[in-house]
């Protein structure tokens, strides 16, 4: 088969020697932690088909008992159903619901824990209370990882978002910086003297000209769940959790829940359905991306300043994904996924 | 080798052009001094295609993050909200190209090793997609069609039946082949008979007097076609020019260029000269081939077309008589068929 001759190839630039490419996010598959798999809302008596990586998923309710399992439920009982060690041959994931979320155990059912389950300091536990227009779900074009690394990153808000967040770029000072443990990352912007955006100005009521703003990124690696807390002052804050739920090693499941309470009406009302802007001009671009990561590249993506936040979320995916497949789920000392966050959060800034 | 991959008129400095050789993914754009760049379709930060980019100031910007290319090394110029001081890698760079223009086409080189790398880089695309230049004075359209089958497919098809894959306004491509292949210096040639669609009915059982012929020529590289509709005088009104190349997923990408000339809009029907003198191209190329017919289609020319060995044209040797005739014949009549 004849190759397209590249300039580098016919000798007319030097060849730039590439680093070997290690990240293949396409074959991560995390075990032993807890998936938001729903929206307790979208749970009820006829079950819905779910997937947490290749696994399927069934979720419905057995009176006021949200279930989960790898099959229907007219085929659990019978004995050619094929299950699965994710559920020791019972066909029933265990499952647990709070946040306003069902979620479920993906790996050994032994290992289960729920002291495990991430903290979320601005949704009420039981699910209690949050209004129906507060929660989304879309749809990501590409794989969970991928996705996250979407989210963590902030240079393409400009070019994608611009028409919605607003251009950036004008502020006094715009900080980057990012803390971890070996299951968590978080990743810290702060903003000085931004220009108020349009959004805030018109559906907001916020009368200022520059306002400062502070929006932390808490990633679990595991369960891919995305925990935000943007603060603007003055202003208000737009804390909110995304899924992110592996849908197979191609799609992924975005159930995302805003805690607006703080701020004002029209606001509260509209600034959720920005997830239906903001996801297809993701999916233009993750969409496409995708595929190239389905083998691995014997070229390494290249990397800006800007991409320090994603280059240590690659390198914290890959080292959980080693150990693992050495055998080790264990959490290591260093994480607590279901410690509080509220402070890590700066909710108390 | 030299593959011609696009038409030089839609490589434009305002949007760049996502094509394709085999699975390889390219990105066509022109600088601020309307040179070509080529470019894998791929972006080296995020791999994101660069084709959904923008062309600002002669380089490409990528869709996602803004990165910023120009398009003869591929080198990385801006990565948006660096400091000016801040200085960029050279390292930073996508995949270039070589193209080469030549005819209205774009040409890429490809090689299957380095060697046959080595000899070809120092040399230029052949002639074989030239318009003739007696159609100095044509008019001309241009087009570009992704079309579901193999470009081994695509050339059978052209010789055993172009019926299916194209359409000349007014004209009924008939299968009635004028005598086998011929090989050229270059191309295999095969002609055929072609009738005015309105005196063709149904000349599956009435075959009349024929005044058109269908020239057909595949070129040794087998990226190259030409067909040609010659009026009773062996004279062309119409020539197409068609660029064959793999493309992703087993697909054919053509980039074809037709010109008309006067004496056609001349003898056409009425209908047809009505169509013309409102800017149509008479060439409708058909980018969704009927597979039925596809498959129903009896092997005919094509026979000759050696797969994979584009060098080698198989076409028997003509057996000519050993006596030569005391009386040479005289100019040939106007086939009556
Ligand atoms: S993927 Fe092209 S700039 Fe990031
Ligand atoms: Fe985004």
């Amino acid at each position: 088969m004849s190759e397209v001759v590249s300039l580098a190839k016919a000798g007319n630039i030097a060849r730039t020697q590439r680093q070997k490419d290690n990240w293949t996010p396409m074959v991560f598959d995390l075990h032993d932690t807890w998936f938001p798999i729903a929206h307790s809302t979208h749970v009820g008596a006829k079950p819905v088909r779910r997937a947490l990586h290749a696994q399927p998923v069934y979720v419905w309710r057995e009176g006021a008992k949200a279930l989960a399992a790898e099959c229907l439920p007219e085929a659990l009982k019978s004995a050619a159903t094929p299950k699965s060690a994710f559920t020791c041959g019972t066909g029933i994931y265990p499952t647990v619901e709070q946040y306003g979320y069902v979620w479920v155990w993906y790996g050994n059912p032994d290992n289960k824990d729920v002291t495990l389950l991430p903290h979320i300091p601005f949704l009420p536990k039981d699910g209690v209370g949050i209004p129906n227009y507060m929660r989304t779900s879309v749809r990501f074009d590409g794989n969970s990882s991928l996705s996250v690394e979407n989210l963590l990153d902030l240079t393409h808000a400009d070019f994608l978002h611009g028409e919605v967040i607003g251009g950036e770029g004008e502020a006094e000072s715009d900080e980057i910086s990012f803390e971890y443990t070996s299951e968590t990352l978080t990743r810290v912007r702060h903003v000085v003297g931004k220009p108020v955006s349009p959004v805030m100005r018109w559906l907001g009521g916020v009368r200022a000209k520059y306002q400062e703003f502070r929006s932390t990124l808490h990633v679990h690696l595991r369960s891919n769940v995305c925990i935000s807390y943007p603060r603007f002052r003055p202003g208000f804050d737009i804390p909110n959790m995304q899924t992110f739920v592996p849908s197979g090693p191609f799609r992924s499941r975005v159930d995302q829940t805003f805690s607006l309470g703080a701020a004002p009406t029209p606001f509260r009302q509209l600034m959720p359905r920005m997830a239906y802007v903001v996801g297809p001009q993701d999916n233009f671009v993750v969409r496409p991306q995708n595929p190239c990561y389905m083998n691995s590249d014997d070229r390494a993506d290249q990397n800006s300043r800007f991409d320090a936040p994603g280059v240590r979320y690659r390198f914290l995916m890959r080292k959980l994904w080693e150990r693992q497949q050495a055998g080790d789920y264990s959490y290591l000392a260093d994480a607590d996924p279901g410690q509080d966050i509220s402070a890590l959060l700066g909710m108390d800034k | 080798m030299w593959v011609p991959v696009a038409i030089s008129d839609h490589v434009t400095a305002d949007k760049p052009l996502g094509v394709s050789v085999g699975d390889q993914g390219l990105v066509l754009f022109r600088d601020k001094s309307s040179r070509i760049c080529v470019l894998e379709d791929r972006c080296p930060h995020r791999r994101v295609p660069l084709s959904l980019g923008k062309i600002i100031d002669g380089n490409l910007r990528c869709a996602y993050h803004g990165w910023t290319f120009e398009g003869h090394g591929g080198q990385c110029v801006k990565i948006p909200n660096l400091a000016a001081s801040e200085r960029l890698s050279p390292k930073l760079r996508a995949d270039a190209f070589i193209p080469y223009e030549k005819n209205g086409f774009v040409y890429l080189l490809t090689a299957s090793s380095s060697t046959e790398r080595d000899v070809s880089v120092k040399l230029t695309p052949p002639d074989l997609l030239i318009m003739n230049p007696d159609l100095a004075g044509a008019q001309q359209q241009s087009g570009r069609a992704v079309i579901s089958c193999s470009v081994d497919t695509y050339l059978r098809a052209l010789l055993d039946g172009p019926h299916l894959l194209l359409s000349l306004g007014g004209v009924c491509i008939t299968d009635f082949f004028l005598g086998d292949v011929m090989r050229k210096t270059h191309e295999l040639q095969l002609d055929r008979t072609a009738i005015w669609s309105h005196k063709a009915k149904p000349h599956e059982r009435k075959w009349g007097v024929s005044t058109l012929v269908m020239r057909t020529e595949v070129y040794q590289d087998q990226s190259s076609a030409r067909v040609q509709l010659l009026d009773v005088g062996e004279r062309p009104l119409v020539n197409i020019l068609l660029a064959v190349v793999a493309g992703k997923r087993n697909t054919v990408q053509i980039n074809w260029r037709c010109s008309w000339l006067k004496n056609y809009a001349a003898i056409a029907p009425w209908f047809v000269r009505w169509r013309i003198s409102g800017g149509h191209c008479p060439l409708q190329l058909n980018d969704k081939i009927d597979g039925s017919a596809l498959a129903d289609l009896l092997p005919g020319p094509s026979v000759h077309l050696l797969k994979n060995d584009s060098l080698k044209v198989d076409v028997h040797k003509k057996k000519e008589p050993k006596r030569v005739c005391s009386t040479p014949p005289t100019a040939t009549e106007e086939s009556r068929i």
